[in-house]
């Protein structure tokens, strides 16, 4: 079990093939409308006029599969009234579904809109990092089935060294809101944080 | 637009109401002395009733309602939790502040309880806009949200006080002693103005804040201004009738005319009161959240 998980995504390697997305459901068995991890497509661009009068294109489109970051700040675990929401020893945010009340005040705040409502349940779920897996030694479901391992996970300070400082690239919201622990690893045609070139194309995916 | 947020739409409005009924009745029975006191008999019970009523509705919104005491745990952080704590001793104080009123041996207390309700009011108020005032919801992280929950308690409390005062005056006192009531009407067309105000104030704030758009392309005021013109418009054309009709109640009780009252009090808070609605509605409508 690591001391400090976090994520790393590979944008440039990413196709948005969606396993990742997929396994979890699978792993977790989770409800219909219920997405732990989700893969947004963000696109943009369309024909530039050049000096020459002539068009060319500026179209970009690329993927960013995101789950729970266990966040260092965590708004889901302030904002949440029971304390049902919160992080374990090693930092993953978890809901303790034993106080949950289901007001949705997790999933109002969320700006990865990590907490998901369980109608049957009655209560907020969320991506808990696999933790049983992990405690068996194995990685999460996402990053086990991602094809071309763009999706990773470890500790915090070795994807820190290995990958540095993570990017800041749309449409990831500031990461100093919640400070997540997530590494980005821009692609090519990576948009910067806060960008209106592009927008997502599959809202009604994520 | 009309979705799941139902029951927080009649808690957040009633509570709001409740606190509203409670400060202005107050004022006008400290202002009109024993008269209005007696025309405004068993304000804080009206407005428990009402308070009440809102914090059973807001049950509705919750998946797991048996883990509701939970709620409280977490009051160093959660502006959520404070504002259930805020209701409930807001409730707690109007409960005993009727019991004060109606037992002898506690009458003296009254008024120092009726303060401390009050006060505890105007905090659930603001603990209230707090929980809207999300750092990742730019259309509610503004002072719109503080002014649009004071601007709904001023202005259906003052229209709620009137409506009791007028209908007690035209039935009991059958028009008779018309100083009482003229001056509980002042204070009363005061609060709904202010009311009012705030309302026009929130407006520009609250489209301002919602310009933000997030990565999905989407902002609140952009949203609001395609699918939400009808209602949004709707609810200020209904905050203005509902005002102008009691602004003619009130001029009908000054006339000392008796004619209509009670009706025409109960129709104006009502108009009024289904602009608050429909005005909450389009309140929730305006969750856009930043980022994915």
């Amino acid at each position: 079990m690591l001391k400090h998980p976090a994520f790393h995504i590979d944008i440039a390697t990413c196709t948005g093939c969606k396993t990742c997305m997929i396994a979890c459901k699978d792993k977790n068995d989770l409800a219909d409308g219920v997405k732990w991890r989700r893969v947004s497509e963000y696109a943009g661009g369309g024909w530039v006029q050049r000096n020459d009068n002539t068009l060319t294109q500026d179209v970009f489109a690329y993927y960013i599969s995101v789950a729970c970051n266990h966040c260092e700040e965590p708004i889901c675990v302030s904002v949440c009234p029971t304390t049902a929401m919160h992080k374990d020893e090693s930092g993953i945010v978890l809901v303790d579904a034993s106080k949950c009340i289901g007001c949705h005040y997790c999933e109002w705040a969320c700006p990865y809109r990590a907490p998901q409502y369980n109608a049957a349940a009655g209560v907020m779920t969320k991506c808990n990092f696999c933790i049983d897996f992990q405690r068996e030694g194995k990685p999460p479901a996402c990053v086990a089935a991602c094809p071309t391992r763009s999706l990773t996970f470890g500790e915090y300070e070795a994807l820190k060294k290995q990958f540095g400082e993570s990017a800041l690239i749309a449409p990831l919201p500031d990461p100093a809101i919640t400070k997540p622990n997530l590494f980005v690893t821009p692609g090519r045609t990576a948009k910067p944080m806060g960008s209106a070139s592009g927008s997502i194309r599959n809202p009604e995916e994520v | 637009m009309f979705g799941t947020e139902w029951p927080l739409v009649i808690f957040t409005i009633l509570v709001q109401m409740s606190v509203g009924l409670l400060i202005v009745s107050e004022l006008a029975c400290l202002t009109g002395g024993a008269a209005a006191r007696d025309l405004l008999k068993g304000r804080e019970f009206f407005s428990l009733v009402l308070g009440v009523a809102g914090l059973l509705f807001s049950f509705g919104h919750l998946g797991t309602p048996t883990h509701s005491p939970f709620a409280i745990l977490n009051l160093a952080h959660s502006w959520l939790s404070r504002e259930i704590l805020c209701t409930s001793a807001f409730l707690g104080c109007l409960v005993v502040l009727t019991i004060t009123r109606h037992i002898v041996l506690f009458r003296a207390f009254s008024r120092l309880v009726a303060a401390v309700a009050g006060l505890l009011g105007l905090a659930t108020i603001f603990v209230m806009s707090r929980v809207y005032m999300i750092v990742t919801v730019p259309a509610w992280n503004s002072p719109a949200t503080l002014l649009n929950f004071v601007g709904a308690a001023l202005l259906l409390g003052a229209l709620a006080t009137g409506l009791l005062a007028c209908s007690r005056w035209s039935g009991e006192s059958n028009g008779e002693a018309r100083s009482p009531i003229a001056r509980i009407m002042s204070l009363v067309l005061l609060f709904a103005a202010l009311g009012l105000v705030a309302k026009f104030i929130e407006i520009p704030v609250s489209l301002f804040a919602g310009l933000a758009t997030n990565a999905r392309g989407v902002s609140a005021t952009s949203a609001l201004l395609t699918d939400g013109l009808g209602p949004y418009v709707l609810q200020v054309v209904l905050l203005i009738v509902g005002t102008a009709l009691f602004v003619h109640v009130a001029a009908t009780v000054m006339r000392g005319n008796v004619v209509l009252l009670s009706l025409l009090g109960t129709g104006a808070l009502f108009v009024a009161l289904a602009g608050e609605v429909l005005g909450r509605f389009v309140f929730f409508n305006m969750h856009v959240l930043i980022g994915l």
